[in-house]
């Protein structure tokens, strides 16, 4: 054997000893696909070659390999798993915290996060930071907070948005290009599409690739469906060649993953973009919501794609149903929940925006929002003196199986502060599929550091205090 | 008991791939990271082509060549992983791999250094080199797997120990 023979032997055993095992093979139902009425709905030439039978499995050879060999296994290993989404999997080290109150600890093991003072605008970041160091997506330990990689954004471009598919390791993120030393708005933005898989425990721990999603304009929501092989995206589809106040028209559409073809569209001509246009040599403030489809959600069972509209409305798009298919957004979506500001009858009020983080349980029984609760008189007891806040931050939860809609209260901070009077507010981040356990904090939007916020797993009984991911931000730069 | 070693027989298709995936998967998984040094991508490559013997279980003539198939599969799809992975990175949309630093230490400097060597080789030279001294396979078996003549697969390897002798050379 020659020494040439001798070291490649070397270098291919020691990448092959990092290999110690295989995840678990998870195969299709031979012809649930081609039989489930969304699939049927959605099946037109294009998707039949995804979903076809086993004589056609051949195609699947010609769609480009990298993105596609990814995101085609993933949908076979995560097709079984509609039923079975992120609340399955146990926080390790927390899952006896709240012993007696069935596993109500359990939550996904892992989380990505955007960098700090990033969050979800819709036409960018507030600051760019092209390929700094600090504007990596973050990936982590949720029961420790442990940081398990950084992955930088590719060069000239700034991560906007991140969304998790149910497996708790498929993630798709948007990032924006910027140009070298840009620091105003004269054009549209566009959101291009990355599809993030973690493999944390390996040698791998990420791995970010260019998705065949086509860049989009003005993104105002997304979301990756839960068995991950499909990306909703709500966003402004203008008629002219640039930023204009009165001619978006928002548009919903959901994506194949694997080939980045478009499977169905709504869009509507309610709603139109309402924010002022950016003066010369300035940077536009994100718009004003009305009119717009925002922030989407998918049910956890896939059945069904929600989005806050006009910010005042939690729509529901149900692929379950059958019947005509409606193009406009509006018309084909069913109201589910209120949001914005809502008053008792003895005056106090309760506010849950959009923007906070909120959720539908499968089949949509249950809206759980977060918000903030202002009463219609301060707070009184011991403790309290003056020192009540004029809202306190809550997770409200609206059961929306029956016809009254009964209201209840997740988790809300404390009637009483010791730093003074002052609003509090609340971030969702993640749901249990049936809506009994949710990952949020309360308090004042700091993410760890400030005494007064509470960062954890909240049920209606318990709460299991989590580290702390981020030194500022919102839940809505976190996805799990 | 193997299901790649009971020829003639044909069992149900699940519990003929599983059985096939937990006897085989780790192999080729390391198989495929060989070719292409980045483990999500050997992970899917792997699981892509049990999916492919999976659908095509009832067209299996012979379950014995099963292993055979999945080796010649794991080879094709890594061939095109590798190729797309040259058009992204003429295109700047090459995969971003976040390595842990014990993967690193593990296979070290010199090692990697060896591995991009192998994967600058030739298709055919490649797979040649791998299955013949990392996998350990006979000629014929490797021709088999790569369906080509057993004379190929000698002129193929040997060429592969050339070019690779040649470009650590030149590296060094």
């Amino acid at each position: 054997m020659t020494a040439t023979q001798e070291r490649a032997i070397t270098a291919m055993r020691a990448i092959g000893d990092t290999i110690t095992g295989a995840p678990p093979l998870r195969l299709p139902p031979r012809t649930a696909a081609a039989s489930s009425p969304r699939f049927a709905r959605l099946a037109g030439p294009r998707f039949a070659r995804l979903a076809g039978p086993v004589g056609h499995a051949w195609r699947l050879w010609l769609i480009p390999a990298t993105a596609a060999v990814a995101v085609v296994a993933l949908a076979v290993s995560l097709a079984l798993m509609r039923s079975a989404p992120k609340d399955s999997a146990l926080l390790p080290g927390t899952a006896s915290a709240s012993a007696g109150t069935s596993g109500s600890a359990s939550a996904p093991p892992y989380y990505v996060a955007l960098p700090a003072s990033f969050g979800w605008y819709a036409y960018a970041p507030a600051t760019p930071q092209a390929n700094s160091k600090s504007s990596g997506l973050i990936i982590g330990e949720t029961a420790t907070g442990k940081r398990l990689a950084t992955v930088a954004p590719p060069h000239g471009m700034t991560f906007n948005v991140v969304t998790g598919a149910a497996d708790d390791r498929t993630f798709v993120v948007g990032a924006t290009r910027y140009s070298p030393g840009e620091k105003t708005v004269s054009t549209i933005w566009f959101e291009t599409w990355y599809l993030l898989r973690i493999s944390p425990g390996t040698a791998h721990v990420a791995q970010l690739t260019r998705l065949p999603v086509p860049e989009l304009p003005t993104v105002t929501g997304v979301a990756i469906s839960p068995d991950g092989t499909e990306l909703a995206v709500a966003w402004q589809q203008f008629s002219g060649p640039s930023w204009s106040s009165a001619s978006g028209r928002p548009r919903l559409a959901l994506m194949s993953l694997s080939t980045g073809k478009e499977l169905d569209h709504w869009s509507s001509t309610q709603g139109r973009i309402t924010a002022t246009p950016p003066a010369t040599g300035s940077r536009p403030e994100p718009f004003d919501t009305a009119g717009l489809a925002t922030a989407l959600h998918w049910t956890p069972d896939g059945g069904g794609l929600a989005f806050a509209w006009n910010g005042s409305q939690i729509r529901l798009l149900d692929f379950t149903a059958q019947g005509f298919r409606q193009p406009d957004l509006v018309k084909a979506s069913r109201l589910r929940a209120g949001i914005g500001t809502a008053y008792t009858p003895a005056g106090s009020s309760f506010t849950c925006e959009a923007a906070d983080g909120w959720s539908l349980s499968t089949g949509a029984k249950t809206f759980t929002c977060a918000g903030s609760y202002a009463p219609m008189r301060p707070a009184t007891g011991p403790g309290c003196g003056k020192t009540a806040p004029a809202h306190q931050a809550i997770i409200q939860q609206i059961d929306l199986g029956g016809g009254a809609q009964e209201m209840t209260t997740l988790a809300r901070s404390s009637a009483c502060t010791t730093g003074g009077s002052r609003t509090l507010g609340a971030s969702l981040g993640w749901s249990a599929a049936d809506g009994t356990r949710v990952i949020a904090m309360l308090g004042d939007g700091l993410l760890g550091g400030d005494a007064t916020s509470r960062y954890g797993i909240y049920t209606k009984k318990t709460f299991t205090a989590l580290p702390a991911l981020l030194s500022a931000g919102s839940l809505a730069s976190v996805a799990w | 008991m193997d299901t790649s070693e009971r020829p003639g027989m044909a069992p149900d298709a699940t519990a003929g791939v599983t059985e096939l995936y937990q006897g085989h998967a780790v192999g080729l998984i390391r198989l495929a990271i060989v070719m292409l040094g980045d483990r999500v991508a050997a992970e899917d490559v792997v699981q892509d082509a049990f999916l492919g013997l999976y659908r095509h279980w009832d067209g299996l003539a012979d379950p014995g060549k099963a292993l055979a198939y999945l080796r010649s599969a794991v080879l094709n799809r890594c061939r095109n992983a590798m190729r797309q992975r040259q058009r992204d990175t003429r295109h700047g949309a090459a995969p971003q791999i976040v390595e842990s630093a014990e993967a690193t230490v593990l296979v070290g400097e010199e090692n990697q250094r060896v591995l991009a060597a192998i994967r600058a080789l030739p298709d055919r030279q490649r797979e040649a080199l791998v299955l013949r001294f990392y996998l350990d396979l006979s000629q014929d078996e490797t021709a088999r797997v790569m369906g080509i003549s057993t004379g190929t697969v000698k002129s193929a390897t040997s060429r592969a120990v050339a070019a690779l002798g040649r470009m650590l050379k030149e590296e060094s």
